[in-house]
């Protein structure tokens, strides 16, 4: 069986499929509240990709979910594209889009894409706000009824349990990634640029594919978040959001590992809403867990995960 | 002449930001981007204090205390909890700094904007050419020349400017000289956090305060101080003061929403064109 070896892209899809399977089996608001989770995942992949990888700083993943969202919903209803169409088209233009963002700015150090990106997000927010019919003004759009071939009518539940599939994938894609000649090309970049353009990579040209990767990726999950809630809000595309996709960077882990970007989602997002803890208390619980990772933590999760590792693998050693 | 005026006092608030934001990136490295929440901080307190007290010079002290009290909070927080090799982590945590400070202030006071009086003068107006002008954008003006010029003098001719000239350059070597590198870095980040206050007590009675006032003064400031090049203060100014006039007359001729795409076509042309600052000659890069 050459097709299931490890690591083949079909076992990676039939994982997510049976998990995407197993999760529809949950109850309704579960079922919701993991598909949340699956596009918090996304993000938080494709944010670690772009900020552990590359060692970019970007404040602008509210403002491509919300291109995501609104994209896809104008794409259908306005425009009377079929979803199959719409959903690719979107996060191309997502990815586009961030390219050209990363090409105008990150030919000056960093800092410089973090007020770009933080432009952006505001220049979108405005744009959303006094796009008129298009994009619904403050009340945003209401997701139509989708449907693709086969599925007459999709439902949230497997929407949700489509996020979890594709967010196996992306985890996937993005591990491989970071493992490839690209990924490779990152960290070097991130760690030493001088070096790294020694090398022989050229540096703007890796920093700019990170970014329309992080970008079509995040692009994919504005998407699944809309259709997911059913409504577009310009509201909830703030920067609190951005903010919010960092710190569970932040708490993943900022070294290229994407351990900690499922993980930090897991335990950041998907508990305290899973017993509906947090309330009005949101902004503070991420802010001092923002704060206190930088402080004790600021290699991440993935890092204890490994030192953890490492200590039981010794032991296992000693005892033989 | 009163568009002039009402977008010069908006850009000098921009230029107060910038210019610390400026000030404390030249000592540190680092972009604050808790100014626009240090600027709310002290709007508030400056609201309070105005409430139960009238003497002018009383409100600015506690204003200005606030403002310096959170420039070290935020020293405090890049400078010594965090690790100071990284500068995203530093960046990060500023970004911390902003989301649990308008958190607070929404838990604290909701999202309701307070009204605040005009410090000194009140809503009078004051005829200046042949023209009736609002007395508070004048003030505004000249309050934010004379801390330029009062910060140009501290950073260019006295010994402890040249002092944070020399820990920015270098920290090792200016530690060698006798140079007290950590209070240095402090007074820098509570210079900036001050300049925030003044920010805020001088906006305050133009848009009123509210938790996320921040938001929509700092990326305009941010964008001044790229003007400037994010290493000049006289960049700072005039790319606040230039930015204010464009948003003003961007407002009254293309509508209100046009005011963000104009700003971010700006920075967007800056960035292309002179990515070094409009008034910075072109450096090689440092390795």
């Amino acid at each position: 069986m050459n097709l299931f070896r490890k690591n083949s892209f079909l076992a990676i899809f039939f994982l997510g499929l049976s998990l995407a399977v197993i999760a529809s089996l949950l109850p309704s608001y579960k079922l919701f509240l993991i598909g949340q989770l699956s596009v918090v995942i996304i993000v938080t992949v494709a944010l670690t990709v772009l900020m552990g990888g590359a060692g970019l700083l970007a404040l602008s993943s509210a403002a491509f979910m919300a291109v995501g969202a609104y994209g896809a919903v104008i794409c259908i209803s306005t425009f009377n594209l079929p979803l199959l169409v719409a959903v690719p088209l979107v996060v191309v233009f997502g990815g586009i889009f961030g390219g050209v963002l990363g090409f105008i700015t990150l030919r000056m150090s960093g800092f410089y894409l973090a007020i770009a990106t933080l432009g952006l997000l505001q220049l979108v927010l405005v744009g959303l706000k006094h796009g008129g019919t298009l994009t619904g003004g403050g009340y945003g759009l209401v997701v139509p009824l989708l449907s693709i071939p086969f599925l007459p009518e999709l439902t949230v539940e497997r929407i949700a349990s489509f996020s979890v599939l594709l967010m196996v994938l992306v985890v996937d894609g993005s591990r491989k990634i970071m493992r490839s000649r690209i990924g490779r090309a990152w960290l070097a970049v991130r760690d030493n640029e001088p070096a790294a353009q020694m090398q022989g990579i050229n540096i703007s040209e890796m920093k700019i594919l990170a970014f329309i990767y992080s970008s079509a990726v995040i692009s994919l999950a504005g998407v699944l978040h809309g259709f997911l809630l059913g409504v577009t809000n310009p509201n909830a595309y703030m920067v609190n959001l951005s903010i919010f996709h960092i710190t569970l960077v932040v708490v993943g882990g900022m070294t290229g590992s994407l351990v900690g970007a499922v993980i930090a989602p897991i335990i950041l997002y998907f508990l305290p809403e899973l017993f509906s803890a947090l309330g009005e208390w949101r902004d503070f619980f991420y802010g001092s867990i923002l704060m206190l990772s930088l402080v004790f933590m600021p290699m991440g999760i993935s890092s204890k995960i490994q030192l953890l590792k490492t200590r039981l693998l010794s032991r296992k050693n000693i005892q033989l | 002449m009163n568009l002039l005026f009402g977008g010069l006092a908006l850009g000098a608030v921009y230029a107060l930001l910038a210019i610390g934001v400026v000030l404390i990136f030249r000592a540190s490295g680092v972009v604050n981007f808790a100014q626009g929440e240090l600027m709310m901080v002290s709007a508030y307190v400056y609201v309070f204090v105005s409430q139960h007290f009238s003497t002018p010079l009383l409100q600015l002290g506690v204003a200005l205390s606030a403002g310096l009290l959170g420039g070290l909070l935020c020293y405090c927080v890049a400078h010594i909890l965090l690790p100071t090799g990284s500068k995203i982590a530093q960046v990060i945590g500023t970004l911390a700094i902003l989301i649990l400070l308008q958190a607070s202030a929404r838990y604290l006071f909701t999202d309701v904007p307070l009204r605040a009086e005009v410090w000194i003068f009140g809503d009078r107006n004051v005829d200046l050419f042949g023209n009736s002008l609002p007395i508070n954008s004048i003030m505004i003006l000249g309050i934010t020349l004379i801390s330029t010029v009062a910060i140009f003098y501290w950073q260019g001719l006295t010994l402890y400017g040249r002092a944070v000239r020399a820990v920015a350059e270098d920290e090792w070597r200016a530690a060698l000289c006798g140079i007290h590198v950590k209070s240095t870095l402090a007074v820098s980040w509570a210079v900036g956090g001050m300049l925030a206050g003044l920010a805020g007590i001088l906006i305050s009675p133009l848009i009123g305060v509210f938790p996320t006032m921040g938001d929509s003064i700092l990326l305009p400031a941010l964008i001044g101080a790229v003007m400037g090049g994010f290493s000049s203060i006289l960049g700072g100014l005039i790319g606040g003061l230039a930015l204010g006039l464009i948003q003003t007359y961007a407002t009254v001729f293309f509508g209100g929403s046009m005011k963000e795409v104009i700003t971010f076509l700006i920075f967007i042309a800056v960035m292309l064109w002179r990515p070094t600052g409009l008034f910075t000659v072109q450096r090689s890069r440092k390795v």
